[in-house]
């Protein structure tokens, strides 16, 4: 009985079907389908099935497989390949100009492309080492102060990740980390200084560091353990074992080393020489060497929380759980609402522009600004092919014509113009890696500092990518030609004198023209303008004195204690201890009530010691400079600046004198009035700024340095430190340096521009080389019967260079509109105090790129008008 | 000598075919192979042989009757044709004058050397 028979498996008897060629179908079927039914009856159903599927996967041979309609027209595909390919060299061979622009072209645009795509591969590789990656996230906080600009901060108060890991059951496990653990660690000949972190005793558990010796369950569970990375140990003490030994660090105490870790990666956005426990920062908040912070739910600054999710579908329950607590627990504080987010580990780096970041950070805009840059020149480079092989058209429709007539179809012109432009963007590639290897190390030094966030390795990988970014590339700038070619009418190609009408994509290639001018143009004018900023940030008048200002980094020493030191100099005038450094960009703000209103807002604050001002310059315009505070007395006197005046409401500086505010507790009288001054970087305005003594918050002692022999002055301070401090280097920078160094960024940015502007600029005039060679050749009868019938040769240099002299005006026209909005709207406009995108800039970048493009057509039609029209005319 | 070569395989497909005479189609033949020669062949490796030597002329093939068994579908016997017996006898020959050329006949000892 037919119907009892049991069925195939439905989905492979369906493919065959599909695929068999159908005059063997039945045959081959009837065969398997027969095996089919004796398998079932003597192995079963399972065996029978499994041994069909089988078959029909051995099946799927040449043999048996239909052909499809398409493959059917070229049968002799291989053939045909290999003919593309020779006629490709051919072609490549006899035009040698065109292919060395082509692939000079290409290979410098793609070594560029190559660099930023190196870079991308190397900024995503961040944090990619956590094997639990997929379920690490950290808290952000964003407090909302009345009065206040809110800025979302990597921190959250450590009390968070306390109350989530008791509540919150769709979190495995709760990390509390707190920054800036530091300390000098006591060895047998001195101390050294070292820096870190606090973390919970579950750290090697969340988070995939390795390591190496110790055990990663217990090595931070108890207070006074440390763990220390394999070069701190190193240096430390080289050659021994440090598991189990006792480190002294003083006003900190005694630990006990448990652990030995490999440094963290390059690519880790954590970074830390020593991890201490957790534990042990109650016990030194207790002793308060460190600020006490732990138990306050309006610290969000000081520690991170980081969590492993259950799974990572529960995300949605967790920041529920954190809407509603941000909700409850700032609900009785005044002034201040909180909101929490979540950020995954993979996402930190690149990732959002947050405060107190732990480590590395990199917002992705210079990186999507990169790509697009290099994406601009590549595209530059495809231009100029896909504009050289559309102009040498004309040279080559009789051969296309030819072709078609023979019978060649479309598809196989643009098999063959791809392969041709396959072959040269593959070489372009190989020349392109050799410059890329130049490149590169240019790249990396001529940005400081690099090297802490990349790693700019080069794994093999990459090169993989590389060729298939090629193929990518060479199919794009080869496509339009393709189609192009494969277009055209074999009768029309054939017939002489009618190959003008090819010319009807002229509009195509003068638009590729402008666009690969105005990208030149661009870059010229970003690095001029970025420049003149420069200047001027330096030149800037920021209202206080920078020369001869020598400031010292305390480190941590005593900074009474140096003063006396170095109060023996007789070439230091003026000495002053201050918390931050005058227009690098730091600042510190604190909270300032006013008693009448009861209003409280963060204000910027300088604590420094009365000389601080005179020693910078800085005017009062009222009022007195508050006197040293005695040990015993609290703090009381503040200068403020007029900035401040203003704000709060004072007519002039004269009525706000002996006004009092709360500065955190203390009742504080202004006693005097400084004019305004940049004491931040350039990006902010001036804001109002309070200048007040508080000893135990200084960073930095600043000297006013006389006389001009400041090789030997140097050297005294160097010996009065090294009596305050045996073991750490003497940091000390004069402010001048200081605040060029500031601006290096900038410097960094004309340095990076200039290059691509460059790169862009040879490009576009290498094209324009060839469009120019083609313009001539095409015209040569044209010119010689001009200058026969009495043409000048400034007349014929005028006549070929008008089209090219107008495209490049153009050109100017684009790029400088682009320019002068993109960055006088969106980059200049980013710092409070910057230049103005001026004339002298767009014209002088303008000028630049005019000279060279008159140069590379100028060479050309000079040699075209001087041509004697003999040798052009001859065989009429 | 492409074209009329007689690969070892195909050797015993066409051996097979003249084996089972009358009842020679792709069933019957796989399983003659898969249990005389001890080798588990697919049905897409016998379709590839038997294509060749229908190219080379060596079998010819008419389609046969249906059978519920298959499906309804025709079965397509084979017979080894004139040309393929002589290409069967002439491998068979150039064998037999091998193997009578061999000098002596004797197995190698195991090197222990």
């Amino acid at each position: 009985m037919p119907e009892s028979y049991p069925s195939p498996p439905a989905l492979y008897a369906r493919l065959f079907r599909r695929l068999c060629k159908d005059e063997l179908f039945e045959e081959i079927h009837g065969d398997l389908l027969e095996e089919f039914y004796t398998n079932y009856e003597e192995f079963g159903r399972r065996k029978a099935r499994t041994i069909y599927k089988k078959e029909i996967i051995r099946l799927m041979r040449p043999s048996v497989i239909k052909r499809s309609q398409k493959f059917k027209n070229q049968l002799n595909n291989t053939y045909m390949f290999r003919n593309y390919t020779k006629v490709a060299f051919r072609s490549l061979a006899k035009n040698k100009l065109f292919t060395f622009i082509n692939i000079t072209g290409l290979a410098i645009g793609m070594s560029v492309g190559l660099l930023i795509v190196n870079l991308v591969f190397d900024a995503l590789k961040f944090d990619q080492f956590h094997t639990k990656k997929d379920r690490i996230y950290r808290v952000l906080t964003t407090p909302k102060r009345t009065g206040f600009r809110w800025d979302e901060t990597a921190t959250a108060p450590s009390l968070l990740g306390t109350k989530m890991r008791e509540e919150l059951p769709a979190v495995e496990e709760v990390v509390r980390i707190r920054r800036r653990f530091s300390g000098r660690i006591k060895k047998d000949d001195g101390s050294l200084f070292t820096q870190g972190i606090y973390a919970d005793a579950n750290f090697f558990n969340v988070f995939s560091f390795d390591l190496t010796q110790g055990n990663p369950a217990q090595a931070l569970s108890n207070p006074f353990s440390i763990v220390l990375t394999e070069t701190l140990a190193e240096t430390l003490m080289p050659g021994e074992n440090m598991m189990g030994r006792l480190l002294t660090i003083p006003e900190r105490g005694e630990f006990l080393v448990t652990g030995i870790v490999a440094d963290p990666p390059v690519h880790s956005h954590m970074k830390f020489e020593a991890i201490v426990s957790f534990s042990t920062v109650k016990p030194l908040e207790q002793q308060g060497s460190i600020f006490n912070a732990s138990e306050d739910w309006e610290d969000f600054g000081t520690s991170y929380v980081y969590f492993l999710l259950q799974d990572a579908q529960s995300l949605d329950r967790v920041q529920a759980w954190l809407d509603k607590a941000g909700q409850e627990i700032y609900e009785p504080y005044e002034n201040l609402t909180t909101t929490f987010a979540t950020q995954n580990i993979a996402a930190i780096v690149p990732g959002k522009d947050l405060n107190n970041q732990i480590g590395a950070e990199l917002i992705p805009l210079p990186i999507i600004i990169l790509s697009a840059v290099a994406m601009m020149i590549v595209l530059s480079a495809c231009f100029n092919y896909t504009n050289l092989s559309i102009a040498r058209a004309m040279r080559r429709a009789k051969e296309i014509g030819v072709r078609k007539m023979v019978g060649s179809s479309k598809r196989q012109i643009f098999n063959q113009f791809t392969v041709e432009t396959v072959v040269v963007t593959v070489t372009a590639v190989f020349f392109s890696a050799m410059l890329f290897t130049v490149i590169k190390p240019l790249f990396i030094t001529s940005i400081p500092r690099i090297d802490l966030i990349m790693q700019f390795e080069t794994p093999p990988v990459l090169y993989i990518y590389f060729l298939i970014f090629a193929v990518v590339i060479g199919l794009m700038a080869g496509l339009f030609p393709a189609l192009f070619f494969s277009r055209i009418k074999p009768l029309a190609a054939l017939r002489s004198g009618s190959s003008v009408k090819l010319f009807s994509r002229v509009n195509v290639r003068k638009a590729l023209i402008v666009v690969q001018f105005s990208i030149s143009i661009l870059f010229l004018i970003t690095m001029n303008v970025v420049s003149k900023q420069y200047r001027y940030s330096m030149a800037y008048e920021m209202g206080f004195d920078k020369e001869n200002v020598l400031n010292i980094s305390l480190n941590g020493n005593d900074a009474t204690r140096l003063r006396t030191e170095l109060e023996k100099i007789p070439e230091i005038s003026k000495i002053s201890a201050s918390s931050m450094l005058l227009g690098t960009g730091a600042s510190n703000r604190t909270m300032l009530k006013n008693p009448d209103t009861n209003d409280s807002l963060f204000t910027n604050f300088i604590s420094a010691t009365p000389h601080f001002l005179d020693l910078h310059s800085l005017e009062l315009v009222a009022g007195d400079i508050y006197q040293s505070r005695q040990p015993d007395e609290s703090l009381n006197k503040m200068v403020v600046n007029q900035e401040f005046v203003r704000f709060h409401g004072y007519e002039s500086p004269q009525d706000i004198l002996g006004a009092t505010f709360y500065v955190n507790t203390n009742l504080v009288t202004i006693t005097g009035v400084v004019k305004d001054f940049n004491f931040q970087y350039l990006e902010e305005p001036i804001h109002p700024l309070m200048i007040f003594e508080s000893a135990g918050n200084y960073s930095f002692l600043n000297l006013a340095i006389q006389g001009q022999d400041y090789i030997a002055t140097l050297d005294k301070i160097e010996q009065a430190w090294e009596k305050v401090d045996e073991d750490a280097e003497l940091q000390a920078r004069f402010l001048d340096a200081e605040l060029e160094e500031v601006n290096g960024f900038l410097l960094v940015f004309v340095r990076v521009f200039g290059f691509l502007g460059f790169i862009a600029a040879s490009i576009a005039c290498l094209g324009l080389l060839g469009m120019a060679v083609f313009n001539a050749e095409s015209r040569i009868k044209e010119i010689g019967v001009r200058k026969a019938v009495g043409a000048s040769v400034g007349h014929l240099i005028y006549l070929l260079s008008r089209s090219f002299i107008k495209l490049i005006a153009l050109s100017g026209i684009f790029g400088g509109l682009i320019a002068y909005f993109l960055l006088q709207k969106v980059i200049l406009a980013q710092t409070y105090y910057h230049v103005n995108v001026g004339i002298l800039e767009v014209l002088s970048a303008a000028m630049v790129l005019f000279g060279l493009a008159i140069l590379a057509v100028g060479s050309q039609t000079w040699k075209a008008a001087r041509a004697n029209p003999v040798d052009s005319l001859r065989y009429e | 000598m492409k074209g009329t070569h007689l690969g070892e395989f195909q050797e015993i497909v066409l051996l097979t075919i003249l084996v089972l005479d009358d009842d020679a189609y792709g069933v019957t033949i796989k399983r003659e192979i898969n249990q005389r020669v001890k080798r588990s062949i697919s049905r897409g490796a016998l379709h590839t042989a038997l294509t060749r030597l229908e190219e080379k002329g060596f079998i010819t093939s008419k389609q046969g009757e249906t059978n519920p068994e298959r499906g309804g579908r025709p079965k397509r016997y084979y017979t080894v044709s004139n040309r393929g017996i002589e290409a069967l006898q002439e491998a068979k020959e150039l064998r037999d004058q091998l193997w009578s050329q061999i000098p002596k006949l004797k197995l190698q000892q195991p090197y222990t050397g």
